[in-house]
């Protein structure tokens, strides 16, 4: 008895050890794959793109993957910039609460409140993976209030040793060179360089007969020096843009053109129990805009010429000290930001603006977050954090009190989080002192956000079924103002209602389904007393042989005009070496993605004219080959 | 009891190694390539000591002279006798140096990559078994 058992023990296991390499090497892809080990299971609810998600789907730009991500996808606003929450006026940056991070470390903007304006369409050639998180999530990463949170996480030395080499062009003549090189160095050090030249064509568009352009021009260069328990960036951005519309009335501008430039650099570490942080973001900008109006004399309004200069520096620290007990996660933190900013110049139709002058404002934030568990598969989530934003040479100082609950309930097929949170937002810096350009004059209310999420996972065997509710409703919100497009604090609370159902079906060990159906409702608009959206998401991985081939449609329709939008994109790469692939994507190959509005006002009249509509989404192709030596 | 402990030992091990893949991975190449079921392996990277250190049919050998095979990209401050011996890299540029590296376990493009050198093989004598000839470059 005893010899027939041990048999059939040993021969279990020697047959479980005949495991096809192949497999073991998917297993090992996915076992080590770096987003398991850095998402914040109880952060928030979260979508994560995995290293392979992002390469297959040949996604070259963030845009390419915030575009089908909940719950806000993709937009862009009339300069052309990235700005999902954008609803076409002429406001610079509607999303600073959705924040940008490079692994531990924001990248900001001191006039626009957030980096995802340049971010939003940078090139993610350095990211390995990507997380998002929303409604609220975790204190421990921004300094301020933030209700979404891209993390990006930089490729390290461990996976992408060596250097690397990817040159793309488009149908547009557009074209883009990557290069990066990663080396370990002594003591467990390690360096990833890169380097990204972009010149970036896009679709034309016509506003009557005049052709807006969104072109872009740059170079990235992405640096990072690190060890496990210190990391150095370096981030500098350099871009000459072609903006859009700009602040063309009737959006048709002769010229319109705006030059970027962003550097950031920053250290955080961990020492025993505290993690600390000290970062500096520059950002400077130049618009200039000419257009076919003659002004008013009276109001010299509109802008037959626009020139705008302005820079900003940021100096962010933070230290936060964890306690951990056997059940317990307690995080302290402290965190100050200090902002310099203003516009170097500013002249309207060659008129210079007097007396402009550059403003501070400081930011002030204690948090305290702490994890529970009340069992071992049920972990209780408590955060408060209190800001104090003060502008110099303003009336707009604000103190904000931000706190989020969650529950997160687990088992091995089940997880199911609940969170409440509250949120307060107060004016961008380049709204303070805006009374008449961007605001109506006064001092302006604070926001304030209450959201309930509900997310359910059930996972078994290679099926992923995720359900998510929420409501979020919006006090104070500033809003445009319908008759002069200034924003002001909505009268009424404005109510979103969400709900996405994503079914996630791995039919190999290394081809997957994703299939998404949501519905968002937003009662109390400006516009529209209600406004409703239904999208779907349909998206296919496969590998074949030498070949990974990636399918995706969006499928959008929303209350406007009830229209059934859909935005292809197919790819294929093909690894012709291990160290040399060659590659085509075709994105919204039909030309038939979500539009979006852009206000147009005639210029003799001051009457709205029809609102042009075009997509954030260009029809493109790209081809890419990459070497790797 | 001994039957017991016996049940139990091996189940411990069996659910040690559901998910150490890695470890997976060199037991199922280096006894086949040894023709050995017990395997002695000298190594000098950290990282892959613990990854095989629970393993029962590779042996972890202080003394690099008496390994079947070295582990590791570089072996220049171990004994001269060792230097000629065969070895495994777990770095593509330190497996592309070395003439008596005979395979390589590493990462690119972010995934696993497992690959074969016949030339070193044929220098050590040592034959590439079939299921193994798929990885050779």
């Amino acid at each position: 008895m005893k010899k027939t058992l041990f048999a059939l023990l040993c021969s279990t296991l020697l047959l479980s050890q005949e495991m096809d390499l192949d497999a073991l090497l998917n297993k090992i892809e996915k076992k080590t794959d770096l987003s398991s080990k850095t998402k914040l299971e109880n952060g928030g609810i979260s979508t994560i793109y995995t290293r392979d998600d992002i390469n297959r789907m040949q996604a070259r730009n963030l845009n390419d993957i915030l575009k089908s991500t909940y719950p806000f996808g993709y937009n862009e606003n009339r300069y052309g910039l990235s700005d999902p929450y954008s609803i076409g006026t002429n406001q610079p940056n509607m999303s600073s609460s959705i924040r940008v991070f490079i692994d531990n470390q924001e990248i900001t903007s001191g006039m626009y409140g957030s980096g995802i304006i340049l971010y939003g369409d940078m090139d993610i050639n350095f990211v390995d993976h990507i997380e998002i998180y929303s409604g609220n999530p975790t204190y421990e990463y921004s300094t301020e209030p933030t209700f979404i949170l891209i993390k990006l996480y930089s490729k390290d030395v461990k996976r992408d040793a060596g250097t690397k080499l990817s040159y793309g062009i488009g149908n547009y003549l557009d074209s883009h060179l990557y290069a990066y090189n990663s080396q370990a160095l002594e003591n467990n050090w390690s360096y990833f360089n890169y380097v990204a030249q972009t010149d970036d064509k896009r679709q034309q568009h016509k506003s009557d007969t005049t052709e807006l352009s969104r072109d872009k021009r740059g170079i990235h260069i992405f640096s990072s020096f690190h060890n496990d328990n210190n990391r150095f960036i370096v981030d500098a951005i350099k871009q000459k843009r072609d903006s859009f519309i700009n602040e063309s009335l009737d959006a048709t501008p002769t010229s319109a053109t705006l030059d970027n430039e962003l550097l950031h650099i920053g250290y955080d570490g961990n020492r025993n129990n505290f993690r600390y942080l000290l970062s500096y973001d520059y950002f400077h900008t130049e618009s200039k805009m000419s257009d076919d109006v003659v002004p008013n004399p009276y109001i010299n309004y509109p802008f037959a010429s626009l020139s705008a200069n302005s820079s900003s520096h940021i100096f962010s620290s933070e230290l936060k000290y964890d306690y951990l007990t056997h059940d317990n996660k307690l995080v302290v933190g402290l965190k100050y930001r200090y902002k310099y900013y203003g516009y170097d110049k500013l002249e309207k139709n060659a008129l210079a603006t007097p007396n402009i002058e550059k403003k501070g404002q400081s930011v002030s934030t204690l948090f305290i977050e702490n994890q529970y568990s009340l069992e071992h598969n049920s972990i209780f989530t408590l955060g408060l954090s209190y800001s104090q934003v003060k502008n110099e040479k303003s009336i707009q100082d604000d103190n904000l009190l931000m706190y989020r609950v969650g529950h997160t309930y687990t088992t091995n097929e089940w997880v199911i989080k609940s969170i409440y949170s509250h949120i307060e937002l107060t004016l961008d810096p380049y709204l303070v002192g805006s009374d008449g350009v961007y605001i109506t004059p006064g001092k302006k209310k604070i926001t304030k956000q209450d959201t309930i999420m509900e997310n359910i996972v059930y996972e078994k065997v290679n099926n992923k079924y995720e359900l998510t509710l929420s409501y979020l409703s919006s006090k104070d919100q500033l809003m445009p103002n319908l008759s002069n497009g200034l924003l002001e604090n909505s009268a009424k609370d404005i109510d979103i209602y969400s709900t996405i159902f994503i079914w996630t079906n791995y039919y190999n060990d290394v081809d997957k389904l994703y299939m998404t159906i949501g519905y968002n409702q937003v009662n109390n608009t400006p516009i529209v007393d209600s406004f409703k959206q239904y999208t779907a998401t349909l998206r296919s991985l496969n590998t074949y042989k030498k070949y990974d081939i990636f399918n995706e449609i969006l499928i959008s329709k929303d209350s406007t005009d009830y229209k059934l939008y859909y935005d292809y994109s197919l790819g294929i790469i093909y690894h012709v070496t291990g160290d040399f692939t060659l590659s085509l994507k075709g994105t919204n190959i039909f030309d038939s993605a979500k539009t979006s509005q852009y206000s147009r006002i005639d210029p003799r009249t001051f009457q709205a004219k029809t609102p042009l509509t075009i997509s954030p989404i260009d029809q493109k192709v790209v081809c890419t080959m990459e070497y790797l030596f | 009891m001994l039957r017991f402990f016996l049940i139990l030992s091996i189940l411990g091990y069996a659910l040690s190694a559901e998910d150490n893949y890695e470890q997976k991975l060199y037991e199922s190449i280096l006894p086949k390539i040894f023709h050995k079921s017990n395997v002695q392996i000298f190594i000098n990277n950290s990282e892959a000591k613990k990854v095989l250190k629970m393993s029962t049919i590779l042996t972890i050998v202080q003394k690099c002279t008496d390994a079947d095979i070295l582990i590791g990209n570089s072996f220049t401050k171990e004994e001269s006798s060792c230097q000629k011996k065969p070895s495994f890299a777990l770095d593509y540029r330190a497996y592309k140096r070395s003439k008596n590296a005979i395979g390589a376990f590493y990462w690119r493009k972010g995934r696993p990559q497992i690959t074969f050198n016949k030339d070193a093989f044929e220098h050590h004598k040592l034959t590439i078994p079939k299921s193994l000839q798929k990885y050779v470059q």
